[in-house]
C-alpha cells in the first residue's frame, strides 16, 4: 500500500497516447496532402472542390452530432436515414402551403416525435434500440414513400433555399454556417455541460449512474428526441439545398454517418464521445469520396471503398 | 464392513500454498459412505480451496488423497468426475433454454440409430428425479421452473452420473423454508443410497438437522471434527472464531440522542416475513444490519434507495413522509448508497477518478449553462486527498486503481453529494487489508460528524467494529437489536449466534 508506484498504464500521458488520441489528425492531414499532390492537376486544392467537399460532407457532419451522442449514452439509431426523407417531404409540403416558420416546426416536431417514439420503445418498452429503429425506419421509409407516391416536393421558396443552405453570406455558404454551429454547440454540451456528462456517464455503466442518481432513462430519451430533431433539420437543409424534397434523401446517410462517428474515434460500447472527432471523421470521408470522384472511380467502387474504409477504422478503434 | 473399508474419501497431511502464502496446512479429513458431513469457517478459512482441491480444481502442494481406499492425483474436475466426484455450485450449471431431461443428460444423450431418442430420455429422466422423491416435469424448461427445483434438477443430473461424492456449496443460500425441507428428504434419500455428501454453509442450524458429522476450518487448518449430536452451537462458533485478537472498536465521538426525532424512519417494509420490517436511524449512528444471506439486509436497503420500490414500505426523513421511487428520489432527499458491487454498480471504471467522484453532483458543478471544471477539479482533489486515494493524478482511469482504492472513489462519490444518510453494503468485499480499516474508519468518521449510515458487511466482525446498533435479521424480519454503549459492546461472536 502506498509505496507501490504503478507503472504508467493508458491511463497516462505517453507518446504512444499522443499518438493514438491524435491519429485521426493526422491522418486526415495525410490524406490531404496525398490527395493535394495526386489530384493537384485535376482541380482537389481549387477553392470549388474544397467547397464542394464541405457541401457534400456538411449534413453528414450535422447527422453524426446526434448519433455521437446516441452511441455515447450507449444507444443506436438507424431510423435518421427515413426520418430524414420523412421530414424533409413533410417540410416541403406545408412549405408549399403554409410558408417557411410553419415548415420549419413541422419538420422539427415531427422529427421530434419520432424521436419520442423510437425513445419509448427503448427506454420504456426496453427493446434493443438497433431492433426497435431498424423496426421504425421501415416504416417511416413507407410513409416517405407513401405520402407523395414517390414523387419529388419541388421548393420554390427562395428564402428557405437561401436560409436551409441553397445560400451564401459574404463568400459562406449557410450550409457551413448551419454546420458550423451545431457542431460548437454539439462539442460544447457534451463536453462542457452537466448534461453531457450524464450522457456518458450513462452510456459508461448504466448501474452506477442511475445508483449515482442520474436518471438514465430521460437521458437517453431526451437523445433520441434530439436525433429526430437533428434528422429533420438535415432533411430541411437537403431540401434547401437541392431544391426539391424526395423519398430517397438520407438514404445511404446512415451508412456514412456510423463511419464517420466511429472513425472519428467513438467507441460502439458507449461512454465516450467526440463530437470534434466526428466532424473529422466526416471530412476524411467527404475528401476520400471526393478524391475517389477526381481519380475517376464509379459510384459503385466509391460505396465498395466506403465499405473498406469502416471496417478498418473499426478494427484499428479500441476493443472492450 | 471394517472401519477402513467404509471410507470413501480420505485427506492426509494435505496441505496447499500460493506461491509460498500457505492457505491449507494439514488436513486431515474422512469421509465415510452415506454420511453428511459439514465444513464451516469464517470465510477465508479454506473451505472453498479443501473443496477445490477435492474437486480437482487445484492440486495440492502435500498431502495424499484416497477415494475408495486408491490414492488419486487429480489433475482436473474431469479426472475428480471420473472417481465418482461431483460438485454442485451456487450458480447452478443449467442451460436455460432447455428442458429438463436434456439438462440432465446433457453431452451423454442416449441414442438410438444415431438420433437422440427423447422419449427414453424424458423417461429416464422421469425415472431419476421420482427416484430422489421429487415430482418435476422433465419436459419444463430449466428458465421454467423455480430455483429450488434447479437445484434438485441439478442433484439429479449428478446422481444419474453415478457419483458417490456429492459436494453442496450453501445448497440453501436461495431457498425458502419449505423447500430446504424438500432438499434435506433429498439428501436423506441420497444418504440410503449410500452416497456421501459434503456439506458446506453458513447456516449453522441446518447442521444440526441434516448432517452426521461437522469438520470446522479457520485459518487453514483443522480445529475439529465432531459428531453433530455431540456438538452445541456455541461451540461451533467458538472453534470458527478461536481467540483470534479482536480489532480495536470504532468508538463514537457523537453523543448519540435516541429520544429526538429520527432521521429516518421505515415502517411496515414487507419482507414477507411473519412481521414487517420498522425501525428508525438516528443522527450520528452507524446502524449494522446483520443476517445471513437473504434474510433480508440487502432488500431493506434496496427498499429505501429506490432500486426496489415495488416492496410497500412507509418511509419518513426528518419526520416527513417521502416517496423513493429510483435512485434520483434518494439523492434528492440526501441518501446515498454504495452498492455491493464495486465495479459494476458503483463505477464508471473506463472513466477518470475526477468524473466518478463528480458523478453524483455535475448539477452542483454547474455555473450558468457550463460545468465549472476548475470546481470538478478541486472536488475530486479534495477527496483524493481526504481519503487517501492513492493514484497519481485525478485523470487516471479507476480500472487502474487497486480494489480498496477503487472502493474508496465510491465512497468519495457518495461523500461529494453531501448525504445525510449513506448506506454502505458490504463496502470491504474483496478490499486489501490496510484499505478495509480505512473504509471503517470514514464510515465512523462520517457518522461522527453528525450524519447517520446504515452498514451491512459479510463479516461480522466489521459490524461489531463499527456499529453502534445493530439490527439481527432473519427470514425477513428483525429478530433481535443489539446497542452498543454503557458497558455494553457488540461482538463478532454475538452476532454470529444471534443470526442461526
Amino acid at each position: 500500500m502506498g509505496k507501490t508506484r504503478q507503472l504508467p498504464g493508458p491511463g497516462s500521458i505517453t507518446a504512444k497516447s499522443i499518438l493514438r488520441d491524435y491519429a485521426i489528425y493526422f491522418i486526415m492531414v495525410g490524406i490531404f496532402i496525398i490527395f493535394a499532390i495526386f489530384l493537384r492537376d485535376k482541380g482537389f486544392l481549387s477553392g470549388v472542390n474544397i467547397m464542394n467537399i464541405f457541401r457534400q460532407t456538411a449534413v453528414i457532419s450535422i447527422l453524426a452530432i446526434g448519433f455521437t451522442y446516441l452511441l455515447a449514452s450507449g444507444e443506436f439509431d438507424l431510423s435518421i436515414g427515413s426520418t430524414v426523407a420523412l421530414c424533409a417531404l413533410v417540410g416541403s409540403l406545408i412549405l408549399q402551403r403554409l410558408g417557411i416558420i410553419a415548415a420549419v416546426i413541422a419538420a422539427l416536431v415531427l422529427g421530434a416525435f419520432i424521436g419520442v417514439l423510437n425513445g419509448a420503445l427503448v427506454v420504456k418498452a426496453k427493446m434493443p434500440s438497433f431492433l426497435a429503429t431498424i423496426a421504425t425506419s421501415g416504416i417511416l421509409f413507407g410513409f416517405a414513400r407513401w405520402i407523395t407516391h414517390l414523387q419529388a416536393v419541388p421548393v420554390t421558396n427562395e428564402r428557405f433555399k437561401y436560409i436551409f443552405g441553397g445560400g451564401n453570406i459574404g463568400p459562406v455558404s449557410t450550409l457551413f454556417i448551419w454546420t458550423i454551429v451545431a457542431v460548437l454547440l454539439g462539442h460544447l454540451i457534451i463536453a462542457k455541460t452537466s448534461f453531457g456528462r450524464k450522457v456518458l456517464a450513462a452510456g459508461g455503466n448504466k448501474i452506477a449512474a442511475t445508483f449515482s442518481g442520474i436518471n438514465v432513462t430521460n437521458v437517453k430519451w431526451l437523445l433520441f428526441i434530439l436525433m429526430g430533431a437533428i434528422a429533420a433539420l438535415a432533411g430541411l437543409l437537403y431540401s434547401g439545398r437541392l431544391a426539391a424534397a424526395r423519398y430517397t434523401y438520407g438514404e445511404a446517410d446512415l451508412f456514412t454517418v456510423v463511419a464517420a462517428v466511429v472513425i472519428g474515434g467513438n467507441s460502439i460500447y458507449g461512454g465516450k464521445g467526440t463530437v470534434i472527432g466526428a466532424l473529422i471523421g466526416s471530412i476524411i470521408l467527404g475528401m476520400i469520396n471526393n478524391g475517389l470522384i477526381l481519380f475517376g472511380f464509379s459510384v459503385d467502387q466509391q460505396v465498395i471503398f466506403r465499405g473498406v474504409i469502416i471496417l478498418i477504422a473499426v478494427a484499428l478503434s479500441p476493443k472492450e | 464392513m471394517d472401519q477402513k473399508n467404509n471410507l470413501i474419501l480420505q485427506l492426509i497431511d494435505v496441505s496447499k500454498d500460493f506461491n509460498g502464502v500457505v492457505v491449507l496446512r494439514d488436513i486431515d479429513f474422512e469421509l465415510e459412505r452415506g454420511e453428511v458431513h459439514a465444513i464451516v469457517g469464517q470465510n477465508g478459512a479454506g473451505k472453498s480451496v479443501m473443496m477445490k482441491i477435492v474437486n480437482g480444481v487445484y492440486t495440492r502442494s502435500s498431502g495424499k488423497i484416497f477415494v475408495d481406499g486408491e490414492e488419486v492425483h487429480f489433475a482436473n474436475p474431469q479426472d475428480a468426475r471420473k472417481k465418482g466426484i461431483g460438485m454442485i455450485y451456487q450458480e447452478f450449471s443449467l442451460i436455460p433454454t432447455m428442458n429438463v431431461a436434456r439438462n440432465i443428460f446433457l453431452n451423454r444423450e442416449p441414442k438410438k440409430g444415431g438420433l437422440i431418442d427423447d422419449a427414453l430420455m424424458l423417461k429416464s429422466a422421469k425415472e431419476i428425479l421420482e427416484d430422489l422423491g421429487v415430482s418435476i416435469n422433465p419436459k419444463y424448461l430449466v428458465k421454467e421452473i423455480p430455483v429450488s427445483h434447479k437445484q434438485l434438477v441439478e442433484i439429479g443430473k449428478v446422481v444419474s452420473e453415478d457419483r458417490k461424492i456429492i459436494i453442496m456449496d450453501e445448497p440453501t443460500a436461495s431457498l425458502t423454508r419449505s423447500e430446504v425441507e424438500l432438499l434435506n428428504k433429498v439428501i436423506t434419500r441420497l444418504k440410503d443410497k449410500g452416497i456421501s455428501i459434503i456439506y458446506i454453509t453458513h447456516h449453522l442450524n441446518e447442521i444440526f438437522e441434516i448432517c452426521d458429522r461437522v469438520t470446522v476450518l479457520r485459518d487453514g487448518r483443522r480445529i475439529i471434527t465432531e459428531k453433530v449430536k455431540d456438538l452445541d452451537l456455541s461451540r461451533m462458533i467458538e472453534a470458527m472464531l478461536g481467540k483470534k485478537l479482536t480489532r480495536d472498536i470504532l468508538e463514537t465521538k457523537y453523543s448519540i440522542n435516541r429520544e429526538t426525532q429520527p432521521k429516518l424512519e421505515i415502517k411496515e417494509l414487507d419482507l414477507g416475513g411473519k412481521s414487517k420490517v420498522s425501525f428508525k436511524l438516528w443522527p450520528g449512528e452507524v446502524l449494522g444490519l446483520a443476517g445471513l444471506m437473504g434474510a433480508g439486509q440487502e432488500r431493506i436497503v434496496k427498499a429505501i434507495f429506490g432500486i426496489l420500490p415495488s416492496l410497500s414500505k412507509d418511509l419518513y426523513v426528518d419526520g416527513k413522509r417521502i416517496n423513493i421511487k429510483k435512485p434520483e428520489d434518494s439523492l434528492k432527499h440526501k441518501i446515498t448508497m454504495v452498492p455491493e458491487e464495486r465495479q459494476s454498480q458503483g463505477l464508471i471504471i473506463e472513466n477518470t477518478v475526477k468524473f466518478n467522484i463528480n458523478l453524483s453532483i455535475f448539477d452542483r458543478l454547474r455555473r450558468g449553462a457550463l460545468i465549472n471544471d476548475w470546481e470538478a477539479n478541486n472536488v475530486a482533489k479534495k477527496y483524493v486527498r481526504d481519503l487517501n486515494i492513492i493514484t497519481e493524478s485525478i485523470f487516471k482511469k479507476v480500472k487502474l486503481l487497486s480494489g480498496g482504492n477503487q472502493q474508496k472513489v465510491v465512497i468519495a462519490k457518495n461523500l461529494a453529494a453531501e448525504p445525510d444518510i449513506m448506506i454502505l453494503n458490504d463496502p470491504n468485499f474483496g478490499v486489501d487489508v490496510g484499505s478495509k480499516q480505512e473504509i471503517l474508519q470514514l464510515v465512523r468518521n462520517f457518522a461522527d460528524s453528525g450524519k447517520s449510515a446504515i452498514f451491512i458487511s459479510s463479516e461480522f466482525e466489521e459490524i461489531a467494529q463499527v456499529c453502534d446498533r445493530v439490527l439481527i435479521l432473519k427470514d425477513g424480519e428483525i429478530i433481535d437489536e443489539f446497542l452498543r454503549g454503557n458497558g455494553e459492546k457488540i461482538t463478532e461472536q454475538s452476532l454470529l449466534h444471534a443470526v442461526q
